[in-house]
């Protein structure tokens, strides 16, 4: 938990820096109102002010418990599922919303998580008419076919 | 009585059949849209403003308005079963309701909210009745300088969401405003933050962060705790909200509607402020403020009554004035346009039935969620009883498929998947996820409202102190930032 | 005003000359021998801001005359790609090079996003098929505003450099816009107060915290009627003629030479069929001239100028000219 606390509090500072050099360009203040620049500054150095203390507040703990990060089991199934999700994204551009639902949630059920191929194939079948009927069919949003026409 | 009449003739139209149709239509559409994470009621009202562009003008408002507040009743449903906001108001409930679900008592969370929504929309409509054109009036004194005051009130409260340290809760609350930032700067226009990527011009929108720090985080960490996936097996008539619960969340159902009428009076303000207000107003008077974050009951109550009510509000100045407040009335007024009606101060003199059947249905549609929610309350928490191993997988997709149909672009898609990578890391490092998505509602409105203020004063701080409202918001500012030093001088005193 | 969208009501004088044009090419398309073709199947019309914006309910509007009165047999539906400016609406119907089908709703944005954004301009790209409608824009103040006209709050704008303020909507649109016309054209100093939509700045004005406001008529009108607005000026070339409008003063007459609007239609893909193009010439005339479509128009308080056929590139390249000018103007170009 420590190191983690140690990386977020990292990262809120990268963004802080960020956010300083990212606006260099615009103005502070202009006329009598303040500029593009006045919020995001005040945000940068609230952002650096809190990821010190955090930092300070995990460096300075005395105890702190490991994170709780998964093994075995919990870690091979993110391990498939992360990758599955962005996988999700790329066949519904590519292939389109029916086939990629479809894929999806059989490939995490029979896969992923281990369940039978007719249970899986049976959720994924179920999923897909779901979404087909709710979007598609009920609220006329055209979600992107794939090259064989669904 | 004059708005007795007007008030009957509305309802002679709106019980006609083709009034009724539209009604019971409207707020099915709103339960749907409103369940399904990403779309939210304004969505909704938009995909199906096409199709009333065919229908009687009258029966065209009474179906997109049921839409609207039919909403308000769907986007609980999501986020107390599966912790995805359905539309971004809920995401209050997402943060209790769901913790509820956890301990069995999804239909509980339910029920309260279906009755606190109930109760705040036919209040929210009474008020709206007989009192718009006041009410709309007071909206008016509302601007830019109440505004930014309001939305430093919500920062401020953000420190106190989340369970653990509130450095962690204000550090989030930072991130927030810091992705708040990026886009198209607010007053002037120029692009901020954005690295000269088109797809950042429009920063980022709540809803897809909120769906992948909340729905799909949760999703990711629940299936790597390979044990902790047992279904609830609550039997079906344990679900409902037992005597004790109801006796706990009456006043949060009173106070939750009348902040989130007045919030929704305020032209810009919107839903999802009114629900957070409510939910830390509620906090300060809870006798058990401890649960808030953990599965307050009364903090559903309070959020949800108030999203409700809000919506109703929002109507004020939109039928006395022509002023959409949110999203979802100006989907509405541009139906009215499609119509061929004019709308603006003159509407409720010009087009009477049309305002007053408006009115009628709005109390019928209350009834009819009322009367569709409450017995499937514990009907949707019985979904819970499908093994999550099969129900996961379908919450991640639902989730993805809704963020793509709000805009109809991969690149939202891309933004939920993204920040459910963030929140799955947020929950191992225990930082807190609500702080985050409600300073990134705040941001704009607190920006925005800082610099008109002064463009208005001509740089004058002093409009912050000039102006009765804003002043009296100054004082409960210093009131909120002064208790806890207070309260521990009194403690540290013995009193 | 009710969105981010600029544009030019034309100067009559222009419209009647590209009108005369317009008339004199039709003998000559047809000697060029284009028949026109219509296009297969549904015919889809990219918007590129949510339902019910000015430009989705003007374009819904003509659909529906094209289809109720039989001009146009192809379905045509409706796709909103709402944010960025219009861009991402823009780079759908551009990435459709040679599509019949994909067609854009022309509104401000196409013109202004470019040139604030300082990317490429997109207007160009197109294959424009039509110019055929335009807001008009009525000028507001407070009921009790000393100032009787828009002269006079010009004056008061010079006794006090930066003292009267507009509420309107986003930076470098129609408000901004006209507001930096106003104040080229009579070298005072105002303030403008952008909000996040029309709604906004309409709060903000009718809450008493602005002296100016600017809406398109159908918008006006009942503020005016209601008593809680009253019209400085409108930017027509000539003052409208409905008796509830025709004592607004158009702001040229008031020496302040300003002539501006919201100019809306349709763009095809890039590399249009012209044989395409001709037919929609052609429909876009037969809508313009129905019954319907006049009475739409009038009864909107809308402006009808047509600009079609050969003359229409050039004439964009004009409405581009024009919004350039201003955009550097009032410091929003980044071309």
């Amino acid at each position: 938990m420590r190191n983690l606390e140690l990386m977020a509090a990292a990262v809120v500072l990268l963004m802080s820096v960020v956010i300083g050099f990212g606006t260099a360009d615009l103005p502070v203040w202009s006329d009598f109102s303040p500029g593009d620049r006045f919020v995001p500054i005040i945000i940068a150095v609230a952002c650096a002010v809190l990821a010190l203390s955090l930092g300070w507040e995990a460096l300075a703990r005395p105890t702190h418990e490991p994170a709780p990060w998964p093994s075995g089991e919990g870690a091979r199934r993110m391990f498939l599922l992360v990758p599955a999700v962005a996988g999700f994204g790329l066949g519904a551009a590519y292939l389109g919303f029916p086939i990629a639902v479809f894929g999806f949630v059989a490939f995490a059920t029979v896969v992923a998580l281990r369940q039978s191929w007719t249970t899986g194939f049976a959720t994924a079948a179920v999923t897909t008419i779901l979404i087909h009927t709710i979007f598609v069919v009920s609220l006329g949003i055209r979600l992107p076919k794939g090259p064989l026409g669904f | 009585m004059e708005a007795f009449d007007l008030l009957a003739q509305g309802f002679a139209v709106a019980l006609t059949p083709t009034g009724l149709f539209s009604i019971f239509m409207g707020v099915l559409i709103g339960q749907i849209v409103g369940a399904l994470p990403g779309l939210g009621p304004a969505a909704g009202m938009a995909l199906l403003l096409p199709v009333t562009f065919g229908m009687d003008p009258n029966a065209a408002v009474m179906m997109l308005a049921g839409i609207l507040y039919g909403g308000m009743y769907g986007g609980t449903i999501t986020s107390v079963l599966i912790n995805v906001p359905g539309e971004s108001s809920s995401v209050m409930a997402a943060i209790d309701g769901h913790q509820l679900a956890r301990r069995g008592r999804a239909g509980a969370a339910l029920a309260v909210a279906a009755v606190g929504s109930f109760f705040a929309g036919v209040v929210g409509t009474v008020a709206l009745a007989f009192a718009a054109v006041g009410l709309s009036a007071i909206a008016l004194r509302f601007n830019a300088p109440e505004f930014f005051l309001l939305a430093v009130l919500g920062i401020i409260a953000t420190a106190s969401l989340g369970t653990g340290s509130p450095t962690k809760a204000l550090l989030m609350g930072a991130v927030g405003l810091a992705i708040g930032a990026v886009g198209t700067d607010p007053i002037s226009g120029n692009a901020r933050l954005t690295f000269g990527n088109s797809y950042l011009v429009d920063g980022f929108d709540f809803l897809p962060v909120a769906i992948g720090l909340f729905g799909i985080a949760e999703v990711l960490v629940s299936l790597e705790n390979v044990h902790a996936e047992k279904p609830i097996t609550t039997r079906l008539r344990d679900m409902w909200m037992t005597s004790a619960e109801w006796a706990q969340s009456r006043m949060a159902v009173l106070r939750g509607s009348a902040i989130g009428f007045v919030v929704g009076l305020m032209p810009g303000a919107g839903a999802t402020v009114a629900a957070f207000l409510a939910y830390v107003v509620e906090r300060r008077f809870s006798r058990n403020p401890e649960m808030f974050g953990k599965g307050a009951l009364d903090g559903v109550a309070a959020s949800e009554s108030a999203n409700n009510s809000s919506v109703t509000g929002a109507l004020a100045p939109m039928l006395a004035l022509g002023i959409p407040g949110s999203t979802g009335t100006a989907v509405l007024l541009a139906a009215l346009v499609l119509q061929g009606i004019r709308p603006g101060p003159t509407l409720m003199a010009d087009q009477p039935i049309l305002v007053w059947s408006l009115i009628a249905s709005m109390f019928i549609g209350n009834v009819v969620l009322l009367v569709m929610n409450l017995p499937l309350a514990p009907l949707f928490a019985a979904l819970l009883r499908v093994p999550y191993v099969l129900l996961a997988p379908a919450i991640l997709v639902f989730s993805l498929v809704g963020a793509y149909a709000a805009t109809m672009s991969f690149v939202t898609m891309v933004v939920a998947m993204g920040f459910g990578i963030v929140g799955y890391l947020m929950i191992k490092a225990d930082l807190p996820r609500a702080p985050l998505v409600l300073a990134l509602v705040l941001a704009p409105l607190l920006e925005e409202s800082l610099r008109q203020s002064l463009l208005l004063s001509l740089g004058s701080p002093m409009i912050f102190v000039e102006r009765p409202f804003a002043l009296a918001l100054l004082i409960t500012v210093i009131v909120f930032l002064a208790m806890p030093f207070v309260l521990r001088r009194f403690s540290k005193a013995g009193v | 005003m009710s969105m981010s969208t600029e544009t030019f009501a034309s100067i009559r004088r222009t419209a009647l000359v590209a009108a005369a044009l317009a008339s004199i090419t039709v003998g000559s398309e047809h000697a060029v021998a284009q028949t026109p073709r219509a296009p297969n199947g549904p015919i889809e019309i990219t918007v590129g801001c949510g339902a019910g914006c000015t430009p989705d309910v003007l374009m819904r509007r003509a659909a529906k005359i094209w289809n109720d009165q039989r001009l146009i047999s192809n379905p045509i539906v409706f796709d909103n790609r709402a944010g960025g400016g219009m861009a991402p609406a823009m780079k759908h119907v551009l990435d459709r090079r040679g599509d019949e089908n994909s067609v854009m709703a022309l509104a401000g944005p196409v013109f202004s996003t470019p040139i604030t954004q300082g990317t490429e301009t997109t207007y160009d790209k197109f294959t424009p098929l039509g110019v055929f409608v335009q807001t008009q824009l009525i000028l507001l103040t407070q009921p009790n505003h000393p100032a009787k006209s828009l002269k006079e709050m010009v004056e008061a704008a010079r006794a006090r450099p930066k003292a009267i303020r507009l509420a309107g909507s986003s930076a470098g649109g129609t408000d901004d816009q006209v507001m930096g016309l106003i104040e080229k054209a009579t070298g005072v100093d105002m303030t403008f107060i952008p909000h996040s939509g029309g709604g906004a700045a309409l709060a903000t004005f009718l809450g008493g915290n602005t002296e100016l406001s600017l809406l398109t008529i159908d918008e006006a009108l009942p503020q005016m009627q209601s008593g809680k607005a009253r019209p400085l000026a409108i930017f027509n070339q000539a003052r409208r003629t409905e008796a509830n409008l025709k004592d607004i003063p158009t702001a040229k007459e008031q020496g302040v030479d300003v002539v501006w609007g919201q100019v809306f239609g349709l763009l095809g893909a890039p590399g249009l069929d012209p044989a395409v193009l001709a037919w929609w010439t052609d429909r876009i005339r037969a809508l313009t001239a129905s019954e319907a479509w006049k009475a739409s128009i009038a009864e909107n308080l809308l402006g009808g100028e047509v600009y079609v056929g050969p003359g229409l590139p050039a004439q964009m390249k004009l409405f581009h000219e024009q919004r350039l000018e201003v955009l550097r103007a009032i410091g929003a170009a980044k071309l």
